[in-house]
């Protein structure tokens, strides 16, 4: 055995080698010959990395998944979005070939999309049966006759790929509506690149980024001509829907405002997105959401998604919507056995890539040979999402397949039966070893004045386990990167022959419009990252009192404990009374801190901090995320008490991004003014719900150390203290120090100043004006907050911090505010009166 | 059972149509959109002498366009703040509908129609489109078998398309709300009351059945007032009925409220394949109100007729034609 032998039947290859030997279907890197051309580099650095290695890698890729917070699968069904850290290599001859074949495909779809939208000569020459389109539910009669900017229908596509065994590429289905997971393909190149570092610097392939620049400058070219500057928004699905991650992170690849229905508006047949300086007019909108969603005075009048009127926008051509409302007609496996036929006709040339071999039902001699072979057929409906989805026929009982066969029978032009594809196996690393499964590659398009672009990699799915058909995320398949080498021709990409857009990003100003919406969950996540910092600092000082204090009653310090419980009561509405059996101090903690339910909690307030951070995550720095999954783990990971001080770092260094890498942008000002405010009524809040009257001067005193603790200004104050600095009296001190000391960034007037300052920067001067009052008042009743008079010292911060609060709703009133309530009426065709002609009655 | 068009009804003559659609609200409207027919299209037995709206308050914006039916479609923006919106449509409209022969209709059975009409390449759009359930027309086993029972396979065409729409006039006893614009096919035919978009949908059911396309028609007919009563202002009715493609290419407008072909005195407002494509007005808009009062005033006057005055509320403001 030569060394080379040894270290071969060593490696994490050999034993796959054998798993795919002799097994039917084709591997993407194990061919009858051995290891194939293309796929050397990377099967070497495989049986370097050893097994361990890979798992490692696989290990590493599920943290950065988490630390980035790539999610999948809509709000409380959450799926993890699991890459596995082998890339799919294919060869730079291969890719040109496929890629030619995708880019027809697709100039094919769109001029398909342009006919059925249009005069209709594929139906009215009988190249495809009308029933194919007119009865599939995504032809909306509504969109007949829009117009589409330089004839570019289709503008997005990806496209389901698989390779059957004999090698050859074949498409399985087309997505055309909106399709998603170009933006994943692009977190997955961010991931493994860097797991596999190595590999990835020595592998000459062709970069992504250059795909979304493309897209940016289509978008932008097939705008609506006229003379300002093309606006364009990415109209999302909602931060519950299924890909909401990938559609922040492609928004803000484009640049575009991440939207909701309630923050556009038609007027004057031009779609507009409301902005804090006014709106402005959009050009340009991808569209995330279903056509049946789209616009409620269309279709789906229940939809809380769409804009009324936007399909009057593009019909009026003042939007391009990408891709036009009712492209969804392509999504429609009914097509497939007549494109080649729509080839020669359309474009005048033969079909370069297939699809899967398929029998469409409404053609009698078609149904006869379904029927006879149902049981080595999928049965699938032309259009998804009607009852039942796609069923291989191999998997019924008999009396399933009579049912459904009766079903096909009944609208046998609503069905078709197709050939399986078994698709080709890639290696997936799994704890056994490497293990082959099989693998459906999604390419994406995008059509561009000079032809269609298509993304120099893609997203490749594998399948969960070894004998799953099935090929889907949401039956929790895995992924892969995929590498499409580098031949060093030149980049076959239009990207680089194109010159972009003109540069986006102004510096040190975000073009993008910011919606009230997006305003209101930034201010929010200014509020709750503050609040999840005060009510750690609380529970902390909560807990050294109990432990120091807690057997000690009659001393002041226990004292102090009661009044801080007493106050976490009061904020989380836990009971007061610790002799009631599970609200020991040690219980009351321990709920305060990780109950998610309870509000007032830590829990509470870091879920309500990700859930308003994932309402705009195309405003937020990317370092954001890693921090937000730590916080969460940081939570469901405590058991009986968190990690106080993790978490504290974890809330300090959010404080220091938004504070150092944020620019000074509207969406900053709201952001920081809810810091502020959120601080200042907190600092407020504990003064009037830890003092009282009759405290003793030790308590108060000990209660004054405590409450600097919880502002973070103990250091200071012990320092003043000890110069003699201070007032005497310890609430004096806690005045000076945490209300009125303009120098002091944690003092109330300090912060009030930088809220206006914020207000400033929004050009809200009546919020300037109320906060400069404020601070002004507080400043001159500084006489009663020194004065002996505690209950009116205790009155002036209530007041205060009252005002702290209208002042938060006056904000939200004039910033925030939401779409009106939404009704639909529909007048009755029908009368009263019987409709009988004149003349009848006789 | 006939159903005949009389010679008087099938004279050509001019009417004004005036439509009044009132929403009241009780709290204001912030904004409204509407999505609404409002004018008739031309067809083969009308024309349009004038057609025209006015919306108060007034619509910002309004737009245009025919529809993938050949259907006239308005949009309108009404930014203004409201408690009632009032849309009135009026036009002039001269009607001459084509005599339907019976003996030519029943050249074909219903079977040898439907073959025909398959085989045509020309009608393939209108087929399929006519032909697939819709929106509001599902097929199922108990409209099969209404249609079984008046459209078999083998009766000559006229005689079955007598046959249906003078069945479900007799079958069906016209009763204003006892429906409901998402009243279906089945709960229709187990309760055997209706009004006419019922009565229209069941026959577009049966007639798709035996693989006759069917559309939707809507539009007004001009009604008389009661015996010795004067016509009163809005007493008039819009209407709904049937149109079935026949194998010369040629739809024939059936009545099954009625049990007529369509005559001179029926005015199309706009078909497709059932009463969802046609809905004469549909609105988004903002409110704090949680109901809306509808009023819809329909006058349907004949202009040609020396022989009939025109009430004495309508002569004022009679256009010159």
């Amino acid at each position: 055995m030569t060394a080379e032998e040894l270290e071969w039947s060593d490696s994490a290859l050999a034993p796959y080698s054998e798993l795919v030997a002799g097994t039917p279907q084709f591997d993407e890197v194990i061919g009858p010959g051995g290891i194939r051309d293309e796929q050397q580099l990377v099967s070497a650095a495989v049986q370097g990395m050893g097994l361990s290695g890979l798992l490692a890698a696989r290990a590493e890729a599920r943290r950065l998944v988490d630390d980035d917070g790539v999610h999948y699968g809509g709000a409380g069904r959450n799926r993890p979005w699991t890459i596995d850290p082998v890339p799919m290599v294919v060869g730079a001859q291969e890719w040109h070939s496929l890629e030619e074949g995708v880019a027809q495909r697709n100039r094919v779809l769109d001029l398909l999309l342009a006919d059925i939208y249009g005069p209709q000569r594929m139906l009215r020459e009988g190249v495809i049966p009308a029933e194919v389109i007119l009865g599939h539910q995504d032809f909306l009669h509504q969109a007949h006759g829009v117009p589409v900017p330089d004839g570019l229908h289709l503008t997005l596509s990806g496209t389901d790929l698989g390779r059957t065994a004999d090698g050859a590429w074949c498409v399985m289905s087309d997505r055309t509506s909106a399709p998603s997971g170009a933006g994943y393909a692009m977190v997955n190149r961010r991931i493994t690149s860097r797991v596999m570092a190595d590999l990835h610097r020595v592998t000459r392939l062709h970069r992504l980024r250059g795909f979304f620049t493309t897209m940016r400058s289509a978008l932008h070219q097939a705008a609506p001509h006229e003379d300002h500057a093309v606006k364009g928004a990415l109209l999302w699905s909602g931060s519950a829907s299924e890909t909401a991650y990938e559609q922040g992170f492609l928004a803000s690849l484009l640049g575009f405002s991440l939207v909701e229905a309630e923050d556009l508006t038609v007027n004057d047949g031009r779609l507009w997105i409301e902005d804090p300086e006014g709106r402005s007019r959009l050009d340009v909108l991808v569209r995330r959401i279903d056509s049946h969603y789209a616009d409620p005075l269309e279709w789906r009048s229940d939809s809380q998604l769409g804009v009324a009127g936007l399909l009057t926008t593009a019909r009026l051509g003042n939007l391009t919507i990408a891709n036009p409302l009712g492209s969804g007609v392509l999504e429609n496996p009914g097509l497939l056995p007549f494109l080649p036929e729509v080839t020669r006709r359309l474009l005048g040339e033969d079909q370069l890539l297939p699809s899967a071999e398929t029998l469409w039902c409404g053609d009698p001699a078609s149904l006869e040979q379904v029927l006879q072979h149902v049981e080595a057929l999928v049965l699938k409906p032309i259009h998804r999402g009607r009852a039942g989805g796609s069923v291989p026929g191999w998997t019924l009982s008999s009396s399933e397949r009579e049912e459904l066969l009766a079903r096909v029978r009944q609208e046998p032009w609503a069905w078709v039966g197709q050939e399986p594809v078994h698709t080709s196996t890639t290696p997936v690393v799994t704890r056994e070893g490497l293990v082959p499964r099989r693998t459906v590659l999604r390419t994406f398009g995008v059509a561009t004045g000079q032809g269609w672009a298509i993304m120099p990699g893609g997203l490749a799915r594998v399948a969960a386990d070894d004998d799953s058909f099935t090929v889907s995320t949401m039956t929790g398949a895995l992924v892969k990167d995929v590498w499409v080498l580098d031949s060093g021709d030149a980049l076959p990409t239009l990207a680089s022959a194109r010159p972009g857009p003109e540069q986006l990003w102004v510096e040190g100003h975000d073009p993008r419009p910011l919606p009230p919406r997006a305003a209101d969950n930034l201010y929010w996540v200014g509020r709750y990252s503050e609040r999840a910092d005060a009510t750690n600092r609380l529970l902390v000082v909560a807990l050294d009192l109990s432990e120091d204090f807690g057997n000690r009653p009659g001393t002041a310090g226990h004292q102090v404990m009661h009044q801080v419980f007493e106050a976490i009561t009061a904020l989380t509405a836990l009971p007061a009374d610790p002799t009631v059996p599970g609200h020991s101090s040690r219980q009351v903690l321990r709920r305060a801190a990780t109950d998610p339910d309870l509000v007032g909690s830590l829990a509470h307030d870091v879920a309500n901090l990700h859930r308003a951070a994932h309402e705009v995550p195309d405003r937020l720095s990317e370092d954001v995320w890693p921090l937000l999954a730590r916080l969460q783990r940081l939570m469901t990971e405590a058991e009986g008490s968190p990690d106080f001080e993790e978490i504290r770092q974890a809330t300090l260094a959010f404080a220091g991004i938004t504070s150092e890498s944020m620019v000074r942008d509207s969406s900053w000002a709201f952001l920081d003014s809810g810091i502020r405010l959120e601080r200042a009524l907190n600092t407020l809040w504990f003064m009037g719900a830890l003092f009282t009257e009759d405290l003793s001067s030790g308590v108060e005193g000990h209660l004054v150390d405590s409450l600097a603790r919880v502002c973070e200004s103990a250091m200071t104050h012990h320092r003043r203290a000890a110069a003699g600095e201070h007032p005497a009296r310890p609430l004096h001190a806690a005045i000076s120090l945490l209300v009125l000391d303009e120098a002091n960034p944690r003092a109330v007037v300090h912060l009030l100043r930088r809220f206006a300052d914020d207000m400033r920067l929004l050009g809200d001067d009546s919020c300037v004006t109320a906060a400069g009052e404020l601070a002004a008042d507080l400043r001159a009743h500084r006489h009663t907050l020194f004065s002996d008079d505690t209950a009116a010292a205790l009155e002036v911060l209530g007041a205060a911090e009252a005002r702290l609060r209208r002042l938060s709703d006056d904000l939200s009133t004039r910033h925030f505010g939401r779409s009106r309530p939404r009704m639909v009426t529909q007048a009755q065709w029908v009368t009263t009166v019987p409709p009988r002609p004149e003349g009848d009655r006789r | 059972m006939t159903m005949e068009q009389r010679p008087e009804n099938m004279t050509p003559r001019r009417y004004k149509v005036v439509h009044r659609t009132t929403y009241t609200y009780n709290q204001p409207v912030t904004g409204c959109y509407e999505r609404g027919m409002l004018a008739p299209r031309p067809t083969s037995s009308q024309s349009i002498v004038e057609a025209g709206f006015t919306v108060e308050p007034a619509a910002h914006f309004s737009h245009e366009h025919t529809d993938y039916f050949g259907n006239l479609t308005h949009y309108l923006e009404v930014p203004t703040h409201h408690s009632t919106l009032e849309i009135t449509k009026t036009f002039l409209v001269d009607v001459a509908w084509p005599e339907i022969s019976l003996a030519h209709l029943d050249q074909w059975t219903v079977g040898e129609a439907a073959d025909l009409i398959a085989a045509n390449r020309d009608m393939a759009i209108g087929r399929a489109l006519f032909l697939l359930d819709s929106a509001k027309v599902a097929s199922g086993e108990d409209v099969a078998e209404y249609a079984r029972e008046k459209l078999p396979e083998d009766r000559p065409l006229g005689q079955a398309l007598t046959a249906l729409t003078v069945g479900i006039r007799d079958d069906f006893e016209y009763k204003p709300g006892s429906t409901t614009t998402r009243t279906t096919l089945t709960e229709l035919l187990a309760r055997r009351q209706g009004v006419c978009q019922d009565f229209a949908h069941l026959a577009i059911g049966c007639l798709r059945h035996v693989g006759l396309p069917a559309a939707y028609v809507s539009g007004y007919i001009e009604t008389a007032p009661p015996p010795g009563k004067p016509k009163l202002q809005g007493s008039d009715a819009t209407h709904a009925w049937t149109s079935v493609l026949t194998p010369d290419h040629v739809w024939v407008d059936i009545d099954p409220t009625n049990a007529h072909f369509a005559d001179s005195r029926y005015i199309v407002n706009g078909w497709g394949r059932d009463y969802q494509d046609v809905s004469p007005l549909k609105g988004v808009i903002f409110t704090e109100s949680t109901s809306s009062n509808l009023t819809v005033g329909v006058d349907v006057l004949r202009l040609d007729d020396p022989n009939v005055p025109l009430p004495e509320w309508a002569v004022e403001d009679e256009p010159v034609s």
